[in-house]
């Protein structure tokens, strides 16, 4: 059962909503979806947020309004908005902004996920976000309008199980299991094993083991290092705000495996575009953490 | 010039790419540089698959789909799909689509190579001019 977070707070004739859920992925989902959540926000501040990398991709469905990507993650591209949006995994952040209101459902998309649901390894979509219909065809608007038609959180989300679910059955979603293996100790190191390491065991030279690990995630494994770690690093410090306990950067630092602070701080400028400290105070008073980062 | 009225032979070797806005490029591609259309499918905003031929030979396919800014790849004409899957994957490329048989005839596959740049093989000529 999801968990749910609902408040509605009237003044004056604005009714202000704020409302978040967590969608946990059933059994069959599970390998496809990390994680989801859906939000309803209307009568709240405009605001920008960063959409950091992170080792999943995006499935973003909107509710009520399209959703609007100030910036992408490549710069070449230029503003726009998008009723759907998959975005693939990037080493930059992308710009979101809204008016005062934003709804959807946005779900964490694994690489084995990328192969399933969208019919193409994620390196096929690496640094890219527009709209869902361009990877998925017709089934964006479908999920849209299905999503749309119900009036709870736990119905949307079980339309999203059951079609997501049908979708997975109908392609081929293996990795290389050496890739796969490789992206799993990523993962439960959190960025921290040697690329060395993960090459050896693969038994593949390490130019081999590269190329394959490139162009399955579309990252090289140090990239994917990088995201891992960086990924950790945030939750921790979004977590410790969210406790209201804080943490000291320099221990942050060495607990996700920087050399130093200066070296966390030179990777959130380059993978978020600010300092650590700006990020917080952009982002904390809307930061939700997620149920598993708690269990941490 | 000498055999301008000959007959272009057909491509075998397809440049082709992704589009955000396939109608939008395909209208760039013939007003700009003088690209001619030979087939466009689709519907509304969509295109799954067009051709465009270069007046003195040669073509392109595109369609619309996820793609990065800049990004060329290859569509290769090929007689024996299966046997050349197998060769290309012993030599290590890696599959970004495996071997099926689409709705318009043809067996394809699509890999990348070593560096990075995407193959895609398929037993369709493309579309007689």
């Amino acid at each position: 059962m999801p968990d749910h977070r609902q408040s509605v707070t009237v003044v004056g004739m604005d009714a202000v909503i704020d409302e978040s859920a967590w969608l946990t992925p059933g059994a069959g989902l599970r390998p496809f979806v990390s994680w989801g959540s859906g939000f309803r926000q209307a009568g709240v501040a405009p605001r920008r947020h960063r959409g950091l990398p992170s080792p999943e991709l995006t499935l973003i469905i909107t509710l009520d309004d399209p959703l609007v990507l100030a910036a992408h993650s490549d710069p070449r591209r230029g503003s726009a908005s998008y009723e759907t949006l998959v975005g693939g995994l990037h080493t930059t952040p992308a710009l979101i902004t809204h008016e005062g209101r934003q709804s959807g459902i946005q779900l964490g998309i694994t690489p084995l996920g990328a192969r399933a649901l969208f019919g193409m390894p994620a390196g096929e979509l690496v640094n890219w976000d527009g709209d869902a219909a361009q990877v998925v065809g017709g089934l964006a608007a479908e999920l849209q309008d299905r999503v749309r038609a119900e009036g709870s959180w736990a119905e949307r989300f079980a339309v999203i199980e059951e079609m997501l679910g049908k979708r997975a059955a109908g392609f081929d979603g293996r990795i290389r299991p050496e890739v796969a293996q490789a992206w799993r100790r990523l993962r439960d190191s959190r960025g921290t094993v040697p690329v060395s390491t993960l090459a050896a065991e693969t038994g593949w030279s390490a130019r081999y083991f590269g190329s394959q690990f490139r162009a399955e995630t579309g990252l090289s494994p140090k990239a994917a290092a990088r995201v891992f770690r960086f990924d950790f690093a945030r939750r921790r410090l979004a977590q410790a705000a969210t406790a209201g306990s804080g943490v000291r950067l320099a221990d942050l630092a060495a607990e996700a495996g920087y050399y130093d602070q200066a070296h966390l701080a030179a990777e959130f400028r380059s993978m978020a575009g600010c300092s650590p400290t700006r990020w917080l105070a952009e982002e904390f008073r809307f930061f939700q953490a997620r149920p598993a980062d708690l269990g941490e | 010039m000498i055999g301008g009225m000959t007959q272009a032979p057909p491509p075998q070797v397809w440049p082709s790419f992704g589009a955000q806005d396939a109608r939008g490029l395909i209208k760039f591609l013939v007003d700009a540089f003088g690209f001619e259309e030979t087939v466009v499918y689709g519907d509304g905003d969509r295109v799954d698959h067009a051709e465009l031929a270069w007046p003195l030979g040669g073509g392109v396919m595109l369609g619309s789909g996820p793609s990065n800014p800049g990004t060329f790849q290859a569509y290769v004409v090929c007689d024996d799909p299966d046997a050349l899957f197998a060769r290309a994957v012993e030599n290590g490329a890696v599959v970004v689509s495996g071997l099926s048989d689409k709705d318009y005839g043809s067996r394809d596959f699509s890999v990348r190579d070593p560096e990075g740049n995407k193959w895609s093989f398929g037993t369709y000529r493309g579309h007689p001019r």
